[in-house]
């Protein structure tokens, strides 16, 4: 099979790598260019662990060949230590115990801080609803879930001064 | 579960692209969001030898409104229905099915079109674009490397489950929706097992009195959705008997399980549009 | 019931947040699956796609054949073999591939190995096998009672085990007022943590030794079991468990695939890596639950369970696993069924049947689950006979907290609690009268508005077995007592090492805090190794919610010795009396506090200065490994009370619980965070039981769900948010008072929902006894119901509706 030529930009650094057609933009991550933090949880798109942004929408990269995202902004867990509502996040995260194992928690951030971005607004119903695609064994989501309010809650009060 | 093995090309040109797969010796594909192929290819359910990306086409991705009628490139993302990014033309109705497709992930990358060629019975689009009476555009490429066009309604696209009248080397390039005028209704119900998931069970219901439109369509069926036209007296009868007798003389085929589901489905999706 | 701090702000009690959060917050877990080794080649398996079947021939891809294996290559290595000592247990020899015959869907038949995992499966894709299928052994009840053919031949029929307690019961049926019998189902489970299994392995010639990480519960335990399979002494063996993505009891057992990998990478002299992906998980590995009940319970006219009469089958699957065996579900029913209740006669046979599905593994609360779900239905049954809340009947049957400890009717001694106040604490949560109220008015035969039901559960969970009650199955595993090895640093840190493993439980803050409580070390100072087995002291690992009774106490201990040794040079080195000295803000302090020494001050004395050390100081130094057992070892009793409030929407089936509350009691709690954590984690498994999770298998033994979108998993909208409320009764026989909680929380819900289904659906007269309690059963019994009713006022002369 013929290789490809790819070239993207992770995490703000511009790569070109050559690649299989079939390789998974997670497998692409994690094995070529070491950036474990993405977990594969089911390789067909129902689980949310390996959630990740392409050009600044979550997306699931199990089920993303790498080789379409050719030209494209591809961000992962790693590349968000200072994003701002992400060390928000983090913070309410460990506060409220929303994680456990950790396996589904990259993930679940991913979605957590696009929920705070895009609908501010949205009240305890409509966050359990945008994390259906968000599977968590561990915790029964009741953490994860206070945590996202909280951060939901803070930043509108800071939006409110 | 890893994919098999494939060529991939990504070509910028509808008609390169129709040109690949006419041409292609093998077995080849049209990937679009990749939200149906991905896992398909993953289970090693699908194992082509070529997969053509259609995802550089701009016309693909394109939209315009003229003449009250809205066209929408097949590229289109459910995202961009959800968020309106696409001018919203039915009050409402298609940023709320949109928003009820899956999760959020999948419908940043998946698409209207895709969703209509892939044909899952179960799949949002394929209901809500006959209850709409949508027009789908579709072309091929002719011996003289020409595009052809061709137009269907959606009510005659779909086949049967996963089966459709897009010919293998042909591409689904647009969806037509007609604006709607001010006194157009609509309901949209569907059964879940959980929010996400395939429904086990849709009703779309449509009613426009000045157009003298009313529409009922159940998808989730284990083939194509069925479209009741003129179906005024079940929309102001919400009588359960009736719905299910109707639905059985046009051919539902279901157990007493999924029947009570079909008709609770209609039932309260007429409520939805009436109320 | 002891005083409740929620607020404790250090060591025992303190609700801390976790030190283990920091690298999973920012994807720096390392699972298995993130490991990689110079030169490592991956692994793909093929699998049976037949239940059932002689191996006729195995044909490797011409040109491939050095990079596929089958079990003839594997030459030398013995079969998986789980025995017990309990009488007539048969057992099953597991061979790591297929030999000669497969017995289950996913049984692996070859292995195959290449440079990616995507290439090993282009291979396993062109491995040809054929087989010689033979009927398949599915349903539990006909597999024992007329078996389509044998799982294991020479066995001569399809029974692991019968286990059995026998009791007289004509004492008990001549007084009873009140005599219920039924048949209960729970169905086939996947524990389905996010991260299934994964091994990477690697000879080490310097070390001559086998060097495995897995994704495992219990690595000591995969240790011996890979040494009994390979012929290695267990020295040769290392096994490191490093980040896990949950276990819940998936990850306690030897696999094949740890055989086989351990095979490959000694042959190639090669690390070699292998990753379950979801399907595996879902269809090939160990399955849970699966339990059938025909079980009379007796009442008396004064509202109080009199006894119990059971027969339950428990589908084991092909082979009995290691270290938990074939037996240990099954006979777990036996022991535990009659629950927290007093009864005065008793008799119960369980069946542990061989069927062609992948073995069973115990999941999150055991037998538990099933048990309550079976008797919790029984006895909301026997109080609406009976005309009294279901609550009421509870109370009058619970063993009270004034007979604690009790020693009950199979012999379970209950160490401390008082049951009746979880009971009466739930009840008043969940407000029963409002929703009574509410039924009144809501719940009507012709309405189409949802009907309402309330239903509760009452369970007990016993936690960290000891030797005494666990020596008797004869499994390849025995808990012992358990120990710790602390070391402090020169510059004043604890290192802990434990043989049980943390795979979000928390156990890196939580033993932090024993050390604190003990020591008065910083939190932040103290450092938990564990699942190493080369770095830690032997452990029969994590399951059973053992960690913190049995880790902790070793840590407790390990920490009081290291206390002694460190007062003893302060006082020294301070010349006072060491009985005059105590731990305060890090340091040893006299009396009136004037005098003091750091910790880290003291260490460095130890480590560089011990020119300054007492002439008679212990030589063992600031090294200790300490062992420990509770003062009883018969295991800790927590219990808890689950309410729940839903409603049935009769026209699609679905059930939405609206309130739910728990009353649970775990003894002292170490961690009121983490203890939250795991109930709440738990009520969402007991939920997909209760409503959602089933692995149907075909009638040739085909799995009926593949992937995620067949196999129904609780999310963010099928959980909410409990009341949870602690009672605190201490254990009498734990170093803290603390028991064992991670898996009450599974317990519980299904019997408590189905009982609130049952309530809101007892005006047509509908009762669910078959789990999961899907739309489709609802809807099937309700029509039923429904059409009987109709006929019924027909008959009486009614006007139709």
């Amino acid at each position: 099979m013929q290789p490809i030529v790819l070239n993207l930009e992770v995490n703000g650094q511009s790569v070109e790598r050559i690649v299989q057609a079939r390789t998974s933009l997670a497998d692409f991550l994690r094995e070529d260019l070491r950036l474990s933090g993405t977990n594969l949880g089911c390789e067909h798109g129902v689980c949310g662990a390996c959630t990740l942004e392409i050009d600044g929408a979550p997306s699931r990269s199990c089920i993303t060949l790498a080789v379409t995202c050719d030209s494209k902004k591809v961000r992962t867990i790693e590349d968000f230590q200072n994003d701002e509502v992400m060390t928000e996040l983090r913070q309410a995260f460990s506060k409220e115990h929303a994680l456990q194992c950790g396996y589904c928690t990259t993930g679940m951030l991913m979605t957590a801080r696009d929920i705070v971005l895009r609908i501010p607004f949205a009240d305890e119903a409509r966050v359990r609803k945008e994390l259906a695609g968000n599977l968590c064994r561990c915790t029964g989501y009741a953490g994860i879930v206070k945590a996202i309010m909280g951060v939901l809650k803070s930043r509108a009060e800071l939006t409110s001064q | 579960m890893k994919s098999a093995a494939f060529e991939f090309t990504a070509p910028e040109l509808l008609l390169n692209a129709l040109e690949l797969q006419s041409q292609s010796p093998s077995y080849s594909k049209f990937l679009g969001g990749g939200q149906s192929m991905g896992p398909m290819l993953n289970l090693r359910l699908a194992q082509p030898d070529q997969l053509v990306s259609l995802q550089r086409i701009g016309e693909l991705k394109t939209h315009h409104l003229k003449e009250s009628k809205l066209t929408l490139g097949a590229l289109t993302t459910h995202a961009q229905i959800e968020d309106q990014v696409i001018p919203d033309v039915t009050h409402g109705f298609m940023p709320y099915v949109a928003a009820n497709i899956a999760y959020r992930a999948i419908r940043n990358q998946g698409t209207l079109g895709g969703s209509l060629c892939h044909a899952d019975p179960a799949a949002d689009w394929v209901s809500t674009m006959m209850v709409l009476d949508a027009r789908l555009e579709m072309c091929h490429v002719d011996e003289n490397s020409r595009i052809e066009r061709r137009q269907l309604a959606a009510c005659d696209f779909m086949l049967g489950a996963f089966t459709t009248q897009l010919q293998e080397h042909e591409i689904l390039t647009s969806i037509t929706i007609p604006v709607f005028p001010a006194d157009a209704k609509w309901g949209y119900y569907k059964i879940c097992q959980k929010p996400g998931e395939f429904a086990r069970s849709i009703a779309a219901v449509l009613s426009i009195e000045s157009q003298s439109i009313h529409r009922i369509v159940l998808g989730a069926t284990t083939s194509t959705p069925i479209l009741i036209n003129e179906a005024k007296p079940l929309l102001s009868s919400m009588d359960k008997a009736r719905i299910q007798a109707t639905l059985i003389e046009m051919g539902l085929e279901a157990d007493e399980f999924e029947l009570q589901n079909h008709v609770t489905a209609v039932i309260r999706a007429i409520k939805m549009a009436m109320q | 019931m002891s005083t409740l701090n929620l607020n404790k702000p250090t060591g025992v009690g303190a609700s801390l947040q976790r030190k283990e959060d920091k690298r999973f917050l920012t994807g720096r877990g390392e699972y298995v699956g993130n490991i990689h080794l110079p030169g490592m080649l991956e692994v793909a398996f093929v699998r049976s796609s037949v239940a059932h079947a002689h191996l006729r021939s195995i044909v490797k891809p011409a040109g491939l054949e050095s990079q596929v294996f089958t079990m003839q290559d594997l030459k030398g290595v013995k079969p998986i073999l789980a025995q017990t000592q309990l009488e007539g247990f048969k057992s099953s020899s597991q061979w790591p591939l297929a030999k000669d015959k497969v017995r289950q869907v996913g049984e692996m038949v070859a292995m195959c190995v290449a440079p990616t995992r995507a290439q090993a499966e282009d291979i396993a894709q062109q491995v040809m096998v054929e087989y010689d299928e033979l009927p398949s052994v599915v349903d539990m009840i006909t597999a024992r009672t007329s078996p389509p053919s044998l799982v294991h031949e020479h066995w001569g029929d399809n029974l692991f085990l019968t286990s059995k307690k026998t009791g007289d019961l004509s004492y008990i049926q001549s007084i009873a007022k009140h005599k219920i019998t039924k048949q209960l189902k729970t169905a086939r489970q996947v524990m389905s943590p996010m991260e299934g299994r994964g091994v990477v392995c690697q000879w080490n010639d310097r070390l001559e030794q086998l060097l495995m990480y897995s994704a495992a519960q219990m690595p000591h335990i995969n240790r011996a079991g890979l040494s009994e399979c390979l012929g290695l002494d267990q020295a040769s063996i290392r096994v490191v468990a490093p980040d896990v993505g949950g276990g819940f009891g998936y990850k306690g057992i030897l696999l094949p695939e740890e055989i086989c990998l351990a095979w490959l990478s000694i042959h190639l002299g090669k690390p070699v890596k292998w990753i379950e992906d979801r399907r595996e998980q879902l269809t090939a590995n160990a399955n849970c639950r699966e339990h059938a009940y025909d079980i009379t319970i007796y009442g008396d006219d004064q509202g109080r369970l009199l006894g119990i009469e059971c027969e339950a089958t428990v589908d084991s699957g092909a082979y009995s696993s290691y270290p938990f065996s074939a037996c240990l579900e099954a006979a777990q029913v036996v022991s535990i069924l009659p629950g927290p209740y007093k009864m005065q006669g008793y008799d119960c046979t369980a069946w542990s049947v061989a069927t062609n599905k992948p073995p069973i593994l115990p999941y999150r609360g055991v037998a538990r689950t099933d048990v309550c779900f079976a008797l919790e239905v029984m006895m909301d049954a026997m109080a609406k006979e009976m005309n009294i809340e279901p609550y009421q009947l509870r109370l009058n049957s619970l063993i009270s907290q004034e007979e604690m400890p009790y020693d009950n009717i199979t012999g379970k001694h209950f160490d401390s609690g008082n049951y009746h106040l979880a009971v009466e604490k739930a009840v008043e949560a969940l407000d029963i009268k409002k929703w009574r109220l509410l039924q009144q008015r809501q719940n009507k035969i012709d309405s189409d508005e949802p009907l309402i039901g309330v239903g509760l559960a009452v369970y007990c969970e016993q936690a960290a077995h000891g030797t005494s009650v666990y020596h008797g199955w004869g499994i390849p595993m025995v808990p012992g007592h358990e120990q710790c090895h602390a070391r402090m640093t020169p510059d004043g840190s604890l290192e802990l090492r434990i043989g049980a493993h943390s795979h979000g439980q928390g156990l890196e803050t939580t033993l932090a805090q024993v050390a604190q409580e003990v020591l008065g070390i910083d939190p932040d100072r103290v450092r938990v190794l564990h699942g190493d087995t080369a770095m830690t002291p032997y452990s029969t690992g994590t399951w059973g919610s053992r960690c913190m009774v049995m880790s902790g106490g070793a840590v407790a201990q390990a920490c009081q010795v290291l206390l002694e040794r460190i007062t003893k040079i302060a006082g020294h080195l301070l010349n006072i009396d060491p009985k005059e000295l105590h731990i305060k803000n890090q340091c040893i302090q006299s009396s009136d506090g004037q005098q003091s020494l750091t910790l880290a001050e003291l260490c460095h004395v130890w480590y560089r200065q011990p020119q300054r050390l007492p002439p008679d100081v212990d030589p063992a130094g600031l090294e200790v490994t300490a062992g420990y057992k509770p003062k009883v070892d018969t295991g800790t009793f927590s219990y808890a009370c689950h309410a729940v409030a839903l409603s049935v929407d009769t026209s699609t089936g679905a059930v939405s619980i609206l309130d739910y509350v728990i009353a649970e009691d775990a003894g002292v709690m170490v961690n009121p965070m983490i203890v939250e954590g795991q109930i709440i984690g738990g009520l969402a498994q007991g939920i997909g039981t209760a409503l959602y999770e089933e692995m149907n298998y075909d009638e040739q033994g085909q799995p009926q769900a593949s992937t995620l979108a067949d196999y129904c998993l609780p999310g963010a909208t099928e959980v909410p948010t409990p009341t949870i409320i602690h009672l605190e009764t201490p254990s009498p026989y734990t170093s803290f008072g603390q028991k064992g909680i991670g898996e009450g929380g599974a317990i519980g819900p299904p019997a408590a929902i189905a009982n609130a289904v049952n309530d809101a659906l007892s005006l047509w007269g509908v009762e669910m006894t078959e789990l999961p309690i899907t739309p489709r059963k609802i809807l099937s019994s309700l029509s039923k119901a429904k059409a009987s009713h109709i006929s019924r006022e027909i008959h009486a002369g009614a006007t139709t509706p």
